[in-house]
């Protein structure tokens, strides 16, 4: 089977095999006919194939195909690998330097303090002085809300790659679970997508998943986006928050059967203040 | 005065299992009403989920000018120490609210 996909964010027809029943292929080959992809778009291709695997399991192999800078560019930051039958992710985590990015990873709760420390260790090399909090949040709370809320079979995957020429550290976690909608109706039934994902990202509100939960971490990344010039985009149920440079919000039309959670976050280093050891009380 | 290592004795500072396990390494210091150091060397910087179940559960319970005599923190970055503030600051407004 063939998927060909003609621009970013088109990929109705991968989303669309995760909700068939049954699929009569031993091998699914995408075609990406793109001249540039984001890590948004490998943490898609990533989670989608996986599903797709495990939904369907006469399905042997993925292929991706695409120009040579394309997959030149998969192959290095383990997108080709982690398609691979069999795949076991390594023990230990490797920065890949020749494309300034930390590789792809399925993280649990129990090693996501290991990568974020080892991200913050490579990321702390090339930016150097500068204080990456707001890596360490973005990724922390991100991954902590999937375990708390998304009930994703297949985990939370995170992926960082920093831009040296717009001097940008771009991370983005997904997952495949029941998505912030679905989570929030069960509050407020009434809601429509766009009124969930406003709600959600409200200080102090949260569905309380998890007693110990107290609504800071989507508001905590919302905040540090509008008052820097940073950006967020959140996909999830049939929408997509986008926080862009000023503080500029608005909530537009996802990609048609979309499952899951998305966020990507940009931090502009520029923006980024200085980091100093400090003496002090609370 | 005694100094508590996160580091050493806490695996990480992002879920809420690792701050319940700085939580009750704190508990007695807080109990007494005892002054301690707390070296975040080698941290990275907490998660909410992490403050809610260690400082924030600390503060529930023995307020917060209890919190602020009892934890002395060093070795922390200005940031980190703003982000806990920030953390801190977030958890009064929803006692409150």
């Amino acid at each position: 089977m063939d998927i060909i996909i003609n621009r970013l964010g088109d990929y109705s027809h991968l989303f669309d095999l995760c909700h068939i029943e049954y699929i009569d292929d031993e091998q699914l080959d995408i075609h990406l006919n793109l001249s540039f992809i984001n890590p948004h778009d490998v943490l898609l291709l990533a989670q989608l194939s996986i599903f797709i695997k495990k939904k369907h399991l006469h399905i042997k192999r993925i292929n991706i195909h695409g120009s040579v800078i394309t997959i030149d560019y998969l192959k290095d930051i383990g997108l080709i690998s982690f398609l691979r039958a069999n795949y076991q992710q390594p023990r230990t985590i490797s920065f890949i330097n020749k494309r300034t990015a930390m590789p792809i990873r399925r993280v649990e709760q129990s090693s996501l303090e290991e990568y974020v420390y080892e991200t913050l260790k490579y990321i702390g090399n090339i930016c150097r002085g500068k204080e990456l909090t707001m890596l360490s949040v973005g990724i922390k709370e991100s991954i902590n809300n999937v375990y708390d809320h998304a009930e994703s079979e297949i985990g939370a995957y995170v992926f960082c790659q920093y831009y040296p020429k717009l001097n940008v550290i771009r991370v983005c976690v997904s997952d495949y679970g029941q998505g912030i909608p679905t989570v929030v109706r069960r509050k407020y039934p009434d809601f429509s997508d766009g009124e969930c994902l406003r709600w959600a990202l409200t200080e102090h509100n949260t569905t309380k998943s998890l007693p110990s939960n107290a609504g800071m971490g989507l508001s905590i990344i919302r905040n540090f986006s509008k008052t820097t010039s940073g950006e967020l985009t959140i996909w999830t149920g049939n929408c997509c928050y986008l926080c862009r440079s000023g503080g500029q919000e608005r909530i537009i039309k996802n990609i048609s059967g979309f499952k899951g959670t998305l966020i990507e976050l940009d931090i502009h280093v520029d923006s980024l203040n200085d980091e100093e050891d400090i003496s002090d009380t609370f | 005065m005694n100094t508590i290592q996160i580091k050493a004795h806490v695996g990480g500072t992002s879920t809420n299992d690792e701050g319940c396990t700085l939580k009750y390494l704190l508990f007695p210091y807080f109990r007494d009403n005892v002054p301690v150091m707390v070296s975040f060397k080698g941290t990275t910087p907490m998660s909410s989920s992490f403050f809610n179940s260690s400082f924030g559960e600390l503060i529930d319970e023995f307020g917060y000018d209890t919190f602020k005599s009892v934890v002395l923190p060093r070795d922390i970055t200005a940031s980190h120490l703003n982000l806990i503030k920030m953390y801190i600051k977030m958890h009064q407004q929803n006692e409150t609210a």
